[in-house]
């Protein structure tokens, strides 16, 4: 079906500078999978030739607002509400609550946040537990266009999959075919786009307590990992935590993190010093 | 990565590094203070620990053993000695094995998991001993030590140990013999797998060892066993299978081992309903193994698997494909009445049976693109025109892959209807449709279709301009051009691109050259990109001039194209420039470089394309091999060979498939001695079974002195090959001197089922002086 070949060495340099500008690996028995996702774009913009795009997304001026185009392609946006939960439980039971109580406004950034229903989550458990309005709540994704869904706020039924009998009706409210996030816990989340390659962008965000990044380092090679990771313990404050996604371990890298253990769900501590 | 991070140790790890790494140069003295490391909670400092220890000398090495068996205080620090003794490279083995008479039972099982990585032949009497030692935990860790050794006595030893009878003995056993891949495992693992205690792991070990004379014996065994059991066989036997795909080509050893059985339709019965309970990975076998012995009543079941999992349902969707031809209506009005995702799975499998015909052209209206799509592709592989006015209706698709998807198919089915429903759709308001019939129109090129494409060029939407230029180059006549060069000169940049690129497509004169020889100059980096592209592809001489000016263009594209073009040209002025800009620091210039040094196939670009292979960077290796499996010279054999062993898959990949599309006797050679040398080989094994001149006797003459692994590897490039020289070649080689190649032979001519050696093998299997050639061709007779 495709107009477009996409040769094992314009795969090799056009999966390169992905990965270079997005942090987003693809492997070699990806090249179908690349191609698919590339042929549109490079369509649209006029190129009959893979190697055409590739010299664009490199050369031309215009190529920032086209690979952030193509990123929209290309990103996986996969989640729903309430997902790994008991993590999320236990940094708002104990991580938050104690700096709360310390009287501190602890800030919580969700990295790579997708279309938004972690950070929302993470709002509406932090309303269940009377802090809401004692937290900063940030939350990026490289995508405009998922960032433009998370602020939009509305849900259909595979990000609503495993809702809390509790919720709908709470923080959800029935619109058409889905529901849609009442105004308070959205206007609680402050929605920005960020790189996580691109350290200045990471490093404008200022520091933080919580730092959730889940389900998006399986997207990169180890040597991203250990980059954006850098870059995250870097925006840690002293003994904040980074948490990543079940089957993320951090152990391999040498993260400067302390792993930790609290529920069956694993943290990483930065130092106090 | 343009942002690298600073390294991650915290600055107390790095401190506690440096020191660790200062203590190398103190010799066996430093042993306690590293040791006093190892309880270090930061894990890089204890693998700077071990990293150290593992690299020191003897000395140090049998501080380590004594400390094995008295510093024994902390888990971590045990540990650590354990990894650094493993990783070390001097040989300590007899200390080792003196720690296998210690009497704490903790220290013989370290010593005995170490002897075992070391992969020690020394140490075979003493683990085979300790595997009969009344502790469990030290009998476990001699028998998994075995494994890791094999060989004939480890064998043995595992053998004597899997027909114990003791439960914690024979069960390792029965595991590590099914990893030794040993052939000598079979009778005892068959005989394993019919007691009831030991059928299921028995059956794993069956097909973990993936010879195909195990697939009558599981076979006969599943006849009338339980649920589970047959879903334990059906693993193994696809295990099998694919271990004999992988080594000669063909599973058919596996397959037929079914139709000898005289309850085959009961066995499918079982096969079937045990597929209820099965989890992913059982149903992914089961699934396959339906469709070795499928017929219509196993369709059913496998429709069902296409609700699975992916892996199953891509599974399934293939097994029904095999039995297309023999369940068409089932599967047809299993099309008709699917949901869209089964719609998705089921049209590649009957798209191009004419019988699918009425139900393809419905799925046409289907509300899900994708199916929309593979409707289309499956139509056009019809050969059917009469479906030709049916795809029209989808020119104007919605979705872009569908259009795409029509048009590539009108395209490539064409009718006498065609041309009348193209020129109708070129009036279409639908901008889309029209653009579709203009693409169509230029295929064809349809002489009626002229004076309209010509008129598009100049057409108020740009995608139709678009569409039209495209086409316009097809119609091999000067008012084209003439169209064209209009075109060059549009206000839009889109179609003046579109147009110089569109001269590049044309047959070329002196009318084309001066244009893009002017547009190499044009305001526009695109417009002066296409413009090298063209005179390129029309390999205009005399802008040799005008080309390598371009190589300082302001943008980085036209470099580039300039770099493409003057690879077309075959000027010494061309190479010389080319060879200069190999040595560009942009390292897309660098490669289109290197590309065109590739194209212009001169024994001069050898050195800058072999310098180039030893570059950091995978992509510009990736395109240096490419570049250099171009030249086609024979000095680059060897280079091709060294890529072969590269860091990179995908240059591995690539370097692998160079030398298997030569066919030099060189590269054979080179493959053959990838072989002897590699442990990784099916990839190697692959690339030698292509055809080429001289490639049989060259691998017969190599299997004269091969040991077994090498043998099996080559035999197995022979069967891969499949000509009736290989063949021959394969059969001859049961009767040569060498025993491995006689064994491998037999194998082969077993996994192939080679009806015409049964005379050979029958000889083979009484009177060969090789016990284990005599039992393969026994097996090979009774398959």
């Amino acid at each position: 079906m495709s107009a477009v070949a996409l040769s094992p060495q314009v795969f090799s340099i056009l999966s390169g500078l992905i990965e270079e500008r997005t942090g987003i690996h693809y492997g070699p028995d990806d090249r179908a999978l690349l191609a698919e996702k590339l042929e549109p774009r490079a369509l649209e913009r006029g190129f009959e030739s893979l190697l055409d795009y590739y010299y664009y997304l490199r050369y031309d001026p215009g190529a920032a607002a086209e690979l952030a185009q193509l990123v929209d392609a290309l990103v996986v946006n996969e989640t729903y509400f309430f997902r790994e939960r008991a993590a999320l439980d236990i940094a708002i039971d104990v991580f938050v609550t104690e700096l709360v109580r310390a009287g501190m406004r602890p800030r919580i950034w969700c990295a790579a946040c997708a279309t938004g229903e972690e950070p929302l989550t993470l709002a509406m458990l932090l309303d269940a537990a009377g802090l809401l309005d004692a937290v900063t709540l940030v939350a990026s994704d490289i995508s405009g266009k998922a960032l433009a869904h998370a602020r939009e706020g509305m849900y259909f039924r595979r990000s609503l999959r495993a809702l809390p009998p509790d919720v709908a009706g709470r923080w959800l409210v029935p619109a058409g075919n889905g529901m849609r996030v009442e105004r308070r816990i959205a206007q609680a989340v402050d929605f920005r786009r960020v790189n996580l390659v691109e350290q200045a962008e990471v490093a404008a965000l200022g520091q933080f307590d919580v730092v959730l990044c889940r389900n998006v380092l399986i997207y990169f090679s180890d040597t991203t990992v250990e980059s954006v990771v850098a870059a995250l313990a870097r925006a840690l404050r002293p003994k904040g935590r980074l948490i990543v996604g079940a089957s993320e371990s951090l152990l391999r890298f040498e993260s400067g993190l302390i792993c930790e253990e609290r529920a069956g769900a694993f943290f990483y501590r930065k130092d106090d010093k | 990565m343009n942002t690298k991070g600073a390294p991650l140790r915290s600055e107390r790890e790095r401190e506690r590094i440096k020191r660790v790494e200062a203590l190398r140069f103190d010799g066996v003295a430093a042993v306690p203070a590293l040791l006093a490391e190892l309880v270090e909670p930061s894990w890089a400092v204890r693998r700077a620990v071990v990293a150290v220890l593992a690299g020191a000398g003897r000395e140090t090495a049998l501080a380590l053993c004594a400390a094995l068996q008295n510093a024994r205080d902390d888990e971590a620090k045990i540990a650590g000695i354990v990894d650094a003794l493993t990783a070390s490279r001097v040989d300590v083995e007899d200390a080792l094995i003196e720690l296998t008479r210690s009497p704490n039972l903790a220290v013989v099982c370290d010593a005995v998991q170490i002897l075992g990585r070391h992969e020690s032949q020394r140490a075979l009497p003493a683990l085979e001993a300790l595997s009969e030692h009344p502790d469990d935990n030290v009998a476990l860790a001699a028998v998994e030590a075995l494994g890791r050794i094999g060989g004939k006595t480890a064998v043995d030893a595992l053998l004597k140990l899997a027909r114990s009878g003791n439960f914690f003995r024979s069960f390792p056993a029965i595991d590590a013999l099914g990893r030794s891949r040993d052939p000598r495992a079979l009778e005892t693992l068959v005989k394993l797998a019919g007691e009831a205690l030991y059928a299921p792991e028995a059956v794993r070990a069956l097909g973990r060892l993936g010879d195909p004379a195990a697939a009558p014996d599981l076979v006969r065994l599943a006849a009338g066993a339980s649920e589970s059991l047959v879903r334990n066989i059906a693993l193994a036997l696809v295990a099998i299978r694919d271990q004999c795909r992988r080594q000669f080509g063909t599973g058919a050893a596996v397959e037929r081992a079914f139709f000898s059985s005289p309850r085959l339709p009961a066995l499918r019965q079982q096969l079937m309903q045990s597929v209820k309970l099965a989890d992913a990975p059982e149903q992914l076998a089961l699934g396959q193994v339906l469709a070795w012995i499928g017929d219509e009543s196993t369709v059913p079941t496998l429709l069902s698997l296409l609700d699975g999992p992916g892996a199953v349902a891509q599974v399934a969707a293939a097994s029904l494909k095999q039995l297309a031809a023999v369940a068409e209506p089932q599967l047809v009005e299993a099309l008709r009445e699917s949901t869209a995702g089964r719609r998705r799975l089921l049209i590649p499998v009957i798209g191009g049976r004419a019988a699918a015909r009425e139900v393809l052209i419905e799925c046409l209206e289907e509300a899900d693109a994708g199916v929309r799509a593979l409707a289309c592709d499956a139509l056009a592989r019809l050969s059917d025109p009469s479906v030709v006015p049916a795809l029209f209706t989808l020119l104007g698709d919605a979705d872009g892959r569908v259009a795409q998807a029509a048009l590539g198919a009108i395209q490539s089915l064409g009718s006498n209807e065609t041309r009348e429903l193209t020129l109708r759709a070129a009036a279409s308001n639908d901008e889309r449709i029209r653009c579709a019939a203009l693409r169509i129109i230029g295929y064809f090129a349809y002489p009626e279709g002229f004076a309209l494409t010509s008129a598009a060029a100049s057409d108020a939407s740009e995608r139709v301009r678009d569409a039209a230029i495209g086409a316009l180059p097809f119609f091999d006549k000067p008012e084209a051009v003439a169209s064209l060069i209009t075109a060059a000169h549009h206000e839009s940049l889109r179609t003046r691109t579109a147009a110089i690129r569109a001269l590049g497509q044309t047959s070329g004169g002196e009318l084309v050259l001066a244009e893009l020889r002017a547009a190499v100059a044009d305001e526009s980096p695109w417009v002066r990109y296409y413009a090298c592209q063209s005179l390129g592809k029309l390999r205009d001489e005399a802008s040799t001039a005008l080309l390598a000016e371009r190589l300082s263009d302001g943008s980085g594209q036209v470099q580039v194209a300039a770099v493409d073009a003057l690879a077309h040209l075959r000027g010494p002025r061309a190479f010389e420039v080319l060879s200069a800009t190999v040595g560009s620091a942009d390292p897309d210039l660098h490669r289109a470089a290197l590309v065109a040094l590739g194209i212009s196939r001169r024994a001069e670009a050898l050195p800058q394309l072999l310098s180039a292979m030893r570059g950091d960077d995978a992509a510009t290796r990736l395109v240096a091999l490419s570049a250099l499996a171009e030249l086609g010279l024979p000095e680059v054999v060897p280079a091709l060979a060294r890529a072969t062993e590269d860091r990179d898959a995908g240059v591995r990949t690539a370097a692998t498939g160079f030398l298997a599309a030569r066919s030099d006797a060189a590269a054979t050679n080179e493959l053959i001695a990838l072989i002897v040398k590699t442990p990784e080989r099916d990839s190697l094994v692959q690339a030698l079974g292509h055809a080429a001149p001289g490639r049989v006797e060259a691998i017969t003459d190599a299997l004269a002195t091969a040991d077994d692994a090498t043998a099996a590897a080559l035999v197995g490039s022979l069967a891969h090959a499949g000509s009736p020289e290989a063949l021959d070649a394969i059969r001859k080689g049961l009767t040569v001197r060498n025993d491995a190649t006689r064994r491998a032979a037999a194998a082969a001519l077993l996994a192939l089922q080679d009806a015409e050696s049964a005379t050979a093998l029958a000889h083979a299997a009484l009177k060969d002086p090789d016990a284990e050639v005599r039992r393969i061709s026994a097996a090979a007779l009774h398959s």
